[in-house]
């Protein structure tokens, strides 16, 4: 797996979540970023570091029954950054919680509601304007009263959806595993930095493989041997259904006549995610991808203890009908010999 | 007030002293108390405890220790016979609603209205521990994708699906947004089974931010204004799908008699907690005072009948209280009890070693508070729901049980984990933490559905904190050791 660690997109990642040291966190990707940026912070995203080391760390702060992925960020080295919690899963809440807790008051919860309705989507506009009060508190600076500042939500808006559009665009071309790379650069890196690296050439994937479609728990960036253990055993992965994959980019943000509001209804409107309820919604979106990316199997991996995959792995089998590899994994099994194993068997038990 | 049988001197008994003391009793007494009563459906339910071990098959009875008066008898039974009564509720032409997760809010909703009862499938993560696993419920959740990671929870999709342990609800009522991850996952499950299924949003009780406007909850916790707003919004849509479901309009003021009756039913079991966390010698053991808690999240499935079967509890206590007795030692160590037990001999092995509850927070503080009267019932509703422990901040829950504990003058804490429960995995260090800030000792363990194979270890740890606890008893009277 030495090649991932070489990989050019891979380092530069590496190198932006260090830089991305006393960026405002935020923990998931139902908090809109562009209402940070927009007060001129920083940002990067909470995504923890995948090896077995920062695992074991976590576990320390934690507990053994906490998963993988939260376990992961609780194991890396805090900073005195502030935080944007977020309630989206609940292990995600209470380490959201327990990072606020050392943070004093520079930190907030935003409540993401678990249904689609119009109730459920006042709720959340009104949390995005309570952390945008919050914001305001925080820099001493106005989003609200300002028309000057409002014109720079949208700048900023405008600048990310440029760099969605424009990976939705290479996403074709490239490999699973500089994908996810680049997605993981957008998560920590500001939007001028990156609309310039996209300018940069990428390498062309090699093709035909196996199309399948990856699904589950967030993605560390350490996975990218995961990834690459997939792509080596034979599989394309035309679609990433995870947070960190496809989903996170597949979407844009829409300012018309209120800024504030507008941005909330983009991420309330945006692909849902498993926790949905009901999530019908999800596996709607999942078919319509699957019948647009022509994937014939799924890889559904889950990282322990993330109940929300895990627990929907028998149900997702039934309702996508499509031959699927469950993978149940902590940050040791990345690329062990029995995940590789099972991988490979999959790769063989499919229809050549 | 009712004229009861006599109660013996007050002692905790085994099962077969149990057995034997219920067949002295006269015939009368055993057919006094019913359920569903004036319906057409109206039984006796008082039963010889070997009834429900050897029909029902709820072996983990005859290992158990019970308190001896006639009203834990009649609270064990009319617990035990809550499977019988829900077909029987539906014989008697009641609809059946399934209440999901928010432990306690829901239920005073949907019993308003007269031709409905309700109850919570989630109660069914005892039956692994009451059956003794011979009804294999943990096993089929295993076929069904739900392994040891999953919360004991996992037993109610198996009870849901194997139609065996209640009868299947006509409707279900959903509560998600801050909810545990594992029944979130099986809630979806559920709904796939084809009953119908209203979903609401339990949000998050966000510790309001400067300047914002709050709302004060019966928890005396606050939260922001607007979240009490847009909760008050889905019990009014919940309330619209459930009228509509029924075919009649559930109105304000059923609604607002639902919440005057739940709130009488409240005031009881707020006098039994005072008096048995708050007495010495324990005047009720802590098995039968868990069971009575549990009975306040739906009512064990007869609002009316609950309240009877409390009311003749809180005689019982406060009768032992006046006279001074009580079913423990007074020198047992009074400790704040955190979260239910998966495995009931748990609380049984605690007062056998030297404890007693002086206090608990069972996760659904919010079913015990008074529901307030002076402002629209569904905003009361509201209120109430967003006092839920388990939908804030988890410092705020440790504030609960720090304040049980000083209320109460315990002298200790034992949270007892769930074993694969998201919030096990990381309250207990929050609620030791603040405790320590207050030098109250805390005892962390984790109890599974069956505790048989480890109840040495467990029973090891309850005799050190004992320990522990007497040791500081002394403290107070050690002189200061010479230099």
């Amino acid at each position: 797996m030495k090649e991932v660690f070489q990989n050019p997109i891979y380092i530069d990642v590496f190198e932006a979540r260090q830089n991305a040291e006393n960026a405002i966190k935020y923990a998931c990707s139902w908090v809109p970023r562009e209402l940070l940026e927009s007060f001129d912070l920083k940002t990067a995203r909470l995504m923890g570091c995948g090896t077995p080391s920062h695992e074991s760390a976590g576990e320390r702060k934690l507990s053994g029954e906490v998963c993988s992925f939260c376990k992961t960020i609780a194991g890396a080295p805090g900073s005195g950054a502030p935080v944007i919690g977020c309630t989206s899963c609940d292990q995600m809440r209470r380490l959201s919680e327990i990072i606020l807790s050392e943070k004093d008051k520079t930190g907030f919860m935003v409540n993401v509601p678990k249904t689609c309705t119009d109730n459920s989507k006042e709720l959340y506009r009104s949390e995005i304007n309570a952390l945008c009060s919050h914001l305001e508190s925080l820099t001493g600076k106005s989003l609200t009263d300002e028309s000057l500042n409002i014109g720079k939500l949208k700048s900023v808006c405008d600048k990310r959806n440029f760099i969605r559009s424009k990976l939705r665009l290479l996403r074709k071309s490239l490999s699973a595993v500089d994908f996810h790379c680049l997605v993981h650069l957008e998560s920590q890196t500001g939007p001028d930095f990156m609309i310039s690296y996209l300018e940069k050439p990428f390498k062309t994937k090699i093709s035909p493989k196996k199309k399948t479609m990856l699904a589950g728990s967030p993605l560390t960036l350490e996975d990218a041997a995961f990834l690459k253990l997939l792509e080596d055993s034979g599989f394309d992965i035309v679609f990433n259904a995870t947070c960190t994959g496809d989903r996170s980019i597949d979407f844009d943000v829409l300012i018309k006549d209120d800024p504030i509001t507008d941005l909330a209804d983009s991420y309330f409107n945006r692909p849902p995610c498993i926790w949905k309820r009901p999530n019908d919604s999800f596996y709607s979106y999942v078919s319509k991808k699957l019948g647009e990316t022509g994937a014939t199997s799924v890889i559904w991996r889950s990282v322990r203890y993330c109940d929300l995959w895990n627990i929907e792995a028998q149900r997702a089998k039934q309702i996508i009908n499509l031959p699927m590899l469950v993978l149940d994994m902590n940050y040791s099994d990345t690329c062990s010999p029995r995940t590789a194993t099972r991988v490979e068997a999959f790769r063989e038990s499919l229809p050549q | 007030m009712k004229q009861y049988w006599p109660d013996p001197k007050p002692e905790r008994i085994t099962y077969d002293q149990w057995n034997s003391q219920f067949r002295m009793m006269p015939e009368s007494q055993k057919k006094a108390f019913c359920y569903l009563e004036g319906t057409s459906k109206e039984t006796q339910y008082l039963e010889e405890p070997r009834c429900f071990a050897e029909d029902q098959g709820d072996l983990r009875l005859k290992s158990l220790r019970y308190d001896n008066s006639l009203a834990s008898i009649r609270l064990w039974s009319f617990l035990l016979s809550e499977e019988e009564r829900l077909h029987k509720a539906r014989l008697a032409g009641k609809k059946i609603i399934g209440t999901l997760k928010d432990l306690g809010t829901m239920p005073v909703l949907t019993y308003s209205s007269p031709d409905t009862v309700a109850f919570y499938p989630d109660g069914a993560w005892w039956i692994p521990c009451i059956m003794e696993m011979s009804e294999g419920l943990l096993k089929m959740a295993d076929s069904l994708g739900l392994g040891e990671e999953v919360c004991p929870s996992r037993a109610t999709l198996s009870a849901y699906i194997s139609n065996n342990h209640f009868p299947r609800p006509d409707y279900l009522i959903a509560a998600v947004g801050c909810c545990c991850d594992d029944f979130s996952a099986i809630m979806q499950r559920l709904a796939d089974t084809g009953t119908k299924t209203s979903w609401w949003e339990l949000p998050f009780r966000g510790s309001p931010s400067a300047g914002e406007e709050v709302e004060l909850l019966p928890t005396g916790f606050y939260a922001p204004k607007r979240t009490a707003d847009f909760l008050e919004r889905e019990f009014d849509r919940v309330r619209n799908e459930l009228s509509e479901f029924l075919g009649h309009p559930v109105t304000d003021d059923m609604v607002s008699e639902g919440i005057e009756k739940t709130n009488r039913f409240r005031q009881i079991i707020g006098e039994v907690r005072d008096l048995c966390y708050g007495s010495s010698p324990c005047p009720f053991p802590a098995l039968e005072t868990q069971i009575c808690e549990m009975v306040a999240i739906h009512f064990c499935s007869d609002r009316e009948e609950a309240t009877n079967v409390l009311a003749h509890v809180l005689d019982t206590v406060r009768k032992r209280v006046e006279s001074g007795t009580g079913v423990l030692p007074k020198e047992n160590c009074r400790v704040v009890w955190v979260n239910p037990v998966a495995d009931l001999r748990v609380m049984n092995l605690f007062e056998d070693l030297g404890g007693a509850i002086a206090g608990t927070e069972y996760l659904f503080r919010h079913a015990l508070v008074q529901i307030p009267t002076n402002i629209s019932p569904m905003r009361a509703l509201a209120l109430t729901a967003l006092s839920d422990p388990m939908i804030g901040p988890a410092w705020q829950r440790a504030k609960i049980v720090v304040d049980e504990v000083k209320k109460y003058n315990a002298e200790g804490i034992v949270v007892s984990n769930i074993p694969g429960a998201s919030h096990s995995a990381t309250e207990g260090n929050i609620i030791r933490e603040l405790a320590s800030k207050e030098g109250i000792p805390v005892l962390q363990i984790s109890v599974p559905p069956l505790t048989d194979a480890t109840s040495s270890q467990l029973g090891t740890r309850f005799e050190a904190f004992f320990e522990l606890i007497r040791s500081r008893r002394k403290q107070e009277w050690q002189p200061t050791p010479l230099a």
